[in-house]
């Protein structure tokens, strides 16, 4: 990864940010933590006050429904998910509420924005607007000016904060980071940094995929108990069932979303396919046993499309 | 929590669940052990049978029995005496089931056999 990000031009010399557009639902209630736990891959039951952890909900046949971002307030849960996944997620949530248990689900959308910060140095300007950067963490939010702030990777070239930001306050927060220093970035190129990070951001639509193909383990509890998915992915795991990876390769093209061939005849799917600079950064699902240190031979419509894993 | 302060969420999103007359078949076996497990509170307790999310398949069968409660919205159920509540929001999942009891050391207790379920789970305590 570091020889590519690291000559990379597009990667901010202070930091931009950008605001990736999400779908919010807000589970709340007495009852809402043990509802949700009972068909989330992972374990929330204890989860405390302003945890921070990512999530699925899987059907029957332990493929994702729906992948979001959690952001716990207690008896409220907000969940950050790809816009096309809310009608599914909504649906899944207030269906099978006992008679007994006190739940209510709501929509969210354009009342809360997410926004990612970016770059080489962006912690020289956070320090300034009051953020310890040392103090922040993957797994929980911070609360700073109104707004919650969290630390999603940090590399030697550059690192990529996450902030929630409530509609009321969002005018003055964007208008305090561009006065600070950041710069308006582009959504593409950052949920493509992202990619290159190793991470698959909650607005790529993950829909139909099994949790493991994405590389995605640690969001599956096993130990937690039953969900819907779990015996499927239990056998999966304990059978050695698990066949398909995801890594992150750089072409000079766009590649057509979904499923192709390898000129050597290997299984892909393409989950995301974003411009950065010059190039385009693909998110692909293919077997484990893949060769990535040479290049990769795709067909398509438009031609053969070289690929070099990141 | 500021961050949800103010305007902007949307009121509770409702689920209209079908509401279909709920018929179920509890045979001879578990109407004893429901009687058994109501003991001298037959008059005033009754069995709620219900259907939460979860488990592997979907959803959780759940089986309790408490006072007869203030809350509206279920179906009423007379079996020998002892009276069984289905929530409307649960009709359309419980509707046709039927309730055994199998009195053995090993996987004994109550089974549900329910013609909603496309699948269940091995542990018989989910279905979907």
């Amino acid at each position: 990864m570091n020889w590519f990000i690291g000559d990379c031009a597009m990667i901010p010399p202070l930091a931009d940010f950008v605001e990736i557009p999400t779908g919010v639902t807000l589970i709340s209630g007495k009852d809402a933590r043990n509802h949700l736990n009972r068909m989330l891959t992972v374990d929330v039951s204890n989860d405390g006050f302003l945890t921070r952890k990512a999530s699925f909900i899987c059907d029957l046949n332990g493929r994702i429904t729906t992948y979001q971002l959690h952001a716990d307030l207690g008896e409220q849960i907000l969940l950050f998910h790809n816009d096309s996944m809310s009608e599914n997620l909504r649906k899944k949530l207030t269906s099978g509420i006992p008679w007994n248990e006190n739940i209510e689900v709501s929509s969210g959308d354009g009342a809360v924005h997410r926004i990612l910060i970016y770059g080489k140095h962006p912690e020289k300007i956070l320090i300034e607007l009051g953020v310890e950067t040392e103090e922040l963490h993957t797994d929980h939010w911070t609360e700073v000016m109104d707004s919650m702030i969290s630390v999603i990777k940090i590399e030697e070239e550059f690192s990529i904060y996450e902030m929630l930001v409530s509609t009321r306050n969002y005018s003055e927060i964007t208008d305090l980071l561009q006065t600070n220093g950041f710069e308006i970035g582009e959504l593409n190129s950052a949920i493509a940094m992202l990619s290159i990070a190793g991470i698959i951001d909650h607005s790529i639509d993950v829909s139909g995929h099994i949790p493991f193909n994405l590389g995605l383990d640690r969001l599956v509890d096993l130990k937690k108990g039953c969900y819907p998915g779990q015996e499927i992915h239990a056998r999966m795991e304990s059978r050695d069932g698990i066949k398909k990876s995801t890594s992150t390769f750089k072409t000079n093209m766009q590649m057509p979303l979904g499923k192709s061939k390898s000129t050597n005849k290997e299984q892909l799917d393409i989950i995301s396919s974003l411009q950065f600079g010059e190039s385009w950064i693909n998110l692909l699902i293919h077997p484990k046993g893949m060769s990535l240190s040479s290049e990769i031979l795709v067909n398509t419509p438009e031609g053969e499309i070289t690929l070099t894993c990141v | 929590m500021s961050l949800i302060e103010g305007t902007g969420f949307s009121l509770p999103i409702a689920t209209i669940s079908e509401r279909v007359d709920v018929n179920i078949d509890v045979t001879p076996a578990a109407r004893s052990a429901v009687k058994s497990a109501i003991g001298e509170q037959i008059e005033t307790h009754v069995l709620i049978i219900s259907a939460k999310s979860g488990g592997c398949s979907g959803y959780l069968y759940d089986m309790v029995v408490v006072e007869r409660p203030e809350e509206e919205g279920f179906q009423t159920i007379n079996i020998d005496g002892v009276t069984i509540l289905i929530h409307d929001n649960d009709s359309a999942l419980l509707n046709g089931l039927k309730l055994d009891f199998k009195d053995s050391l090993m996987g004994g207790g109550f089974h549900m056999d329910n013609p909603n379920a496309d699948r269940a789970c091995g542990c018989g305590q989910s279905f979907g």
